[in-house]
């Protein structure tokens, strides 16, 4: 089996204008705090929903911007930038929520995928297809890879802003993405068998 | 589009794959969730806001004092840098300053009392006095015995009793006053009656007494004064709490502790010697520790200074106690 690889740059580093927002969010200013809300609902909710589900995804990231915003006083501009110190909130949001739900049984992630963004009707079934036999081996993967990956993935982090989620060094992180990703090659390996 | 097997994708190319197959949907908060954001946020900066406020506002004035545990542990600092210097000075024999001593001596730490230091002290000025004779002069040794016999009269009788040789300082030198005193007039006049010999320093100290020219009779002294002895002169004093008696035959009444003003009535006649510790002729006015003045009786004839200095006159406002002083005797 083949993928195609289409060009998609994770995002890294601090966004043109994001201190200034942030700067403005901190001396009261509702809209400020609104406009980095919209920026980063995709990748928060999309993080949140792979870890939580779809259904308990909208109030995970309210939960997370209320956190946020109580501590926003305390967030102090640094390499992993304000989406690093937003997605740790939100990590710690899923782990609380998933404490709470431990005895009930996990919310199965959905393994459709996106409709595609562009490409002809041909491309995108290919794709889709693509992106299922992934996304079945990404399951596969322990918590500890996918919690890695989920952040470089589907949050699309960097290497530093993941590292200050989950409050280790990038070092440490490159190392667990290394191994994780080779276990998720020979995952799909054995699919693709 | 590149088509690759799975086993020739690098890690980046293995993220970039999976960053498609995980692409979040471009999506929008709903209009509930951005209000429910925005909500949060002006609740968090409300709350931050009034917090801020919260410090800005200076506390009042009445919530600014010292808290008990602050105060307790200045208390315990003074206790303590008390007792570490009082116990260093007394270890190293080094004089404990009065602050301290008084301190210490307030909290039930062992060391001298303060009045008996005082005491002390004012005897060895006295003592030095008389050991450098008339150098001194007389006004300075009656100035400085008075002080003795003041701090003496703070001392209770325990205290009074450790420091004996105190008392037999300012014997001495009421003894010496009396002789210059003797040497240099003729019988004490009304005036020097008020204010010559012992009388200068406090007439009313046990074994202090001023002079009399006859010996007491029926004169007592108070609870520290001697009686007049015998001898052509007498020495008996009064005692600074003074008891109570008359004087001869006058008219006189004794005092009595207290502050009410004492009383005297005029002496008609007297048949009493005067001197001694008590009046002699006349009511003397006398008053209490600390009391207001007697009323004055008029002039008898008692004669001669003592601790009381008997004979008409008003008696002139106390200040302490035992110390009875009215004005000249005849």
């Amino acid at each position: 089996m083949t993928f195609a690889l289409v060009g998609r740059r994770t995002r890294c580093g601090t966004d043109p204008g994001e201190s200034d927002l942030i700067a403005a969010a901190r001396s009261g200013d509702e809209d400020a705090w609104e406009e980095l809300y919209v920026r980063v609902y995709p990748r928060l909710f999309a993080y949140l929903a792979k870890r939580l589900g779809r259904s308990e995804a909208e109030d995970a990231v309210n939960e997370t911007m209320t956190r946020a915003v109580a501590g926003l006083s305390r967030y102090r501009p640094g390499p992993a930038g304000f989406e690093g110190w937003l997605f740790g909130i939100a990590r710690h949001v899923s782990l609380d929520h998933q404490r709470r739900t431990a005895r009930r049984p996990r919310h199965a992630p959905a393994l459709v995928p996106d409709p595609p963004v562009d490409g002809g009707l041909g491309d995108g079934l290919e794709l889709a297809a693509d992106h299922l036999q992934v996304r079945r081996a990404y399951e596969a993967l322990s918590p500890a890879d996918r919690e890695v990956l989920d952040l470089r993935v589907v949050a699309g982090l960097s290497v530093e802003q993941t590292a200050a989620a989950l409050s280790r060094r990038p070092g440490a992180v490159r190392t667990a993405q290394s191994r994780a990703l080779a276990r998720l090659r020979t995952l799909m390996e054995r699919v693709d068998d | 589009m590149t088509d690759r097997p799975v086993s020739t994708l690098s890690d980046d190319d293995l993220l970039e794959l999976l960053a498609e197959a995980w692409a979040p949907a471009a999506l929008d908060p709903s209009p509930v969730s951005v209000t429910e954001v925005r909500l949060a946020f002006i609740r968090a900066t409300e709350l931050g806001t009034r917090a801020h406020r919260r410090r800005l506002v200076p506390r009042p004035l009445r919530g600014r004092g010292w808290s008990w545990r602050a105060r307790l542990a200045v208390a315990g600092a003074a206790i303590g840098v008390v007792v570490a210097g009082a116990g260093t000075a007394f270890a190293a024999g080094a004089p404990v300053p009065p602050p301290v001593r008084q301190l210490a001596y307030d909290i039930g730490l062992p060391v001298t009392p303060p009045a008996v230091v005082q005491v002390q002290a004012d005897a060895r000025t006295v003592r030095a006095d008389l050991a450098a004779g008339s150098g001194a002069g007389a006004g300075a040794t009656a100035k400085d015995a008075g002080a003795l016999a003041r701090a003496l009269r703070q001392l209770s009788p325990a205290e009074r009793a450790s420091v004996t040789w105190s008392q037999r300082v300012l014997a001495r030198a009421c003894r010496l006053l009396s002789a210059e005193e003797d040497s240099t007039s003729p019988p004490p006049s009304a005036a020097a009656g008020g204010a010559g010999g012992c009388q200068a320093f406090g007439p009313s100290y046990p074994g202090v007494g001023g002079r009399g020219t006859a010996p007491q009779q029926n004169g007592t002294a108070g609870p520290y004064g001697g009686s007049g002895s015998t001898g052509t002169k007498g020495r008996g004093a009064g005692g600074p709490q003074p008891g109570s008696g008359s004087g001869g035959t006058a008219n006189g009444s004794g005092s009595s502790p207290g502050s009410q003003p004492g009383s005297g009535r005029p002496g008609s006649s007297g048949g009493g010697p005067p001197g001694g510790s008590q009046p002699g002729r006349g009511g003397s006015g006398n008053g209490g520790p600390g009391g207001s003045a007697g009323s004055g009786g008029q002039a008898g004839s008692g004669h001669g200074p003592g601790s009381q200095s008997a004979g008409g006159g008003s008696g002139a406002p106390r200040d302490g106690p035992g110390r009875q002083s009215g004005s000249a005797g005849r």
